[in-house]
């Protein structure tokens, strides 16, 4: 078996396990109603229906994405170690390193599968009301994708050393903070105070930046979003995940099982 | 160095790497964010954890609901206070939200034109140019003119209305209500230009109505010269009327330009 058979087993066993997981279901229930009934919003609005309907429809394809990256991901990892059943897995010819990726992989898959439902329900939606497919979505979603990427591999970094309860807090922590972080050259710019300076500089780098994925306010009102923008988020989102699980990775080879 | 000890660190090597490869793409990211004027992010002072478009339509939901109630329940000035704060809010969420920056306009007008204007203000910096029109800085121009008093009053209403006629598609009121005030402001001498300049241009049914105001402008002139220049330049300006100006080629539609370049 190859170490990519190995991940794709691991992130297979990951994705069936969660097909079992009935919040999933509720939550996905949820978002393709609020989409759904989106042509009838017009009752609630003046004149911007149409940007309710398309926020709403990112914000829960967000959403969607978040709890699944905080919960899953945290249980995941955190649930083989307290029911000892990763000694049975580790024992077979699977590395932990692959255990990890393949268990970042079901998760993203997860995701990435309820992600779609709900965007191609959407996608059905509008095109029913405006008469065209809004092409545009499309770039929201793939950050969106990679926003998940980056969440999941905090969510895993955070279970191999943290329980799985605090794992989620503190990931929906970084999750929130990250959402700031953009913030934090301002506070930099304006402290005068060096030390305040320098830890806001390096907070701002160190905490993922998830305000780079967030370019919903400006697909919600049909602005031009270039794609060089979407393609330097990617490779951070890349680049992000691939440094926080090879630390999860360092972390996970010296934990005692 | 043991086999532990090498992973240890080429694990951390490698993490390096990839940090400083997220640096430098966070940085670039950032750049084309800032030259591209994607929702600025110094702009939002409500953080949401990224849902502040969806915040921003909640809000605008219920400001809706505010906006119907009138203030036949309470204090007016209340009323006018917490109906600018709720357009702050929202337009903090959500600075491109066009609609918000109208109707707000619109409703705060009368009671509060210096908040108004303060919206207008906020809409001109930052809604985007293509979703931006004429109508906005219109509006700013107006409220300028009906509440503002001194040389302001003419000052803020010319420089709302070049913001709005910087912008396709104006109907002709908007030069018309700049000619006015420029009448107003520098009289009769200083508007001749502007009113034949927008008679030269304009759409063939619109010349009536415009040439009358250039004759009446014109005749105030020589009625009451301020200099011989002035003098000169109403009676080169008949001249050309009684021309034939009405058999003219109609040209294109004013435009922030042409009128400009008077």
């Amino acid at each position: 078996m190859t170490p990519v058979h190995n991940v794709l087993v691991v992130a297979q066993g990951t994705f069936v396990r969660q097909l079992r997981n009935k919040i999933l279901y509720m939550l996905i229930i949820v978002c393709t109603c609020f989409v759904g009934v989106g042509s009838m919003y017009h009752i609630l609005t003046l004149d911007s229906e149409v940007k309710l309907m398309r926020d709403l429809a990112l914000a829960g394809i967000s959403l969607m994405g978040m709890v699944v990256a905080i919960f899953i991901g945290s249980n995941e990892v955190g649930k083989e170690l307290r029911e000892g059943t990763v000694d049975a897995l580790l024992s077979k010819p699977l590395g932990r390193d692959q255990f990890l990726l393949g268990k970042f992989v079901g998760t993203l898959w997860v995701a990435l599968v309820n992600i779609a439902i709900i965007g191609v329900g959407f996608l059905v939606v509008m095109s029913f009301y405006e008469g065209k497919i809004w092409v545009d979505l499309a770039r929201s979603v793939i950050l969106n994708v990679f926003e998940v990427g980056v969440l999941v591999s905090v969510a895993i970094f955070f279970t191999t050393f943290l329980p799985e309860a605090v794992s989620a807090v503190v990931t929906f922590l970084v999750f929130l903070l990250g959402h700031g972080a953009h913030m934090l050259p301002m506070i930099s710019e304006k402290a005068d105070h060096m030390p305040t300076e320098v830890i806001a500089k390096g907070l701002y780098y160190l905490i993922p930046n998830f305000h780079h994925f967030n370019i919903r306010a400006a697909v919600g009102h049909e602005l031009e979003v270039p794609w060089s923008y979407v393609g330097f988020t990617i490779l951070y989102g890349l680049f992000y995940t691939g440094m926080v699980l090879s630390l999860a990775s360092l972390i996970f080879r010296k934990r005692e099982l | 160095m043991s086999g532990g000890t090498k992973e240890t660190v080429s694990g951390l090597v490698l993490a390096g790497i990839l940090f400083v490869g997220s640096v430098y793409m966070s940085n670039r990211a950032t750049k084309i964010r800032d030259a591209e004027d994607l929702l600025n992010p110094q702009l939002l002072h409500t953080p949401m954890a990224g849902f502040e478009p969806l915040a921003a339509d909640i809000q605008w939901i219920q400001l809706v609901q505010f906006m119907g109630m009138g203030y036949s329940s309470g204090k007016k000035e209340v009323y006018v206070d917490r109906l600018y704060r709720r357009f702050d809010r929202l337009t903090s969420l959500d600075p491109y939200f066009t609609i918000a920056y109208h109707y707000g306009t619109l409703f705060l007008s009368v009671e509060a034109p210096e908040k108004a204007l303060s919206i207008v203000d906020r809409g001109l910096d930052y809604i985007p140019r293509e979703e931006l029109d004429w109508k906005l800085p219109f509006y700013g121009a107006f409220i300028s003119y009906q509440y503002c008093e001194g040389d302001e009053r003419y000052a803020k209403s010319l420089k709302y209305l070049d913001a709005a006629m910087d912008h396709e598609g104006y109907p002709l009121y908007v030069p018309t209500f700049r000619a006015m005030i420029v009448e107003r402001k520098d009289g009769p001498a200083g508007a001749l230009n502007e009113w034949y300049k927008l008679y030269q241009n304009c759409d063939p049914s619109d010349k009536t109505f415009l040439r009358g105001n250039v004759e009446r402008v014109a005749s105030e002139v020589l009625k009451n010269p301020e200099s011989p220049e002035a003098k000169q330049k109403a009676e080169e300006v008949l001249k050309e009327l009684n021309k034939g100006g009405e058999e003219a080629p109609p040209k294109k539609r004013a435009t922030r330009r042409n009128v400009s370049e008077t």
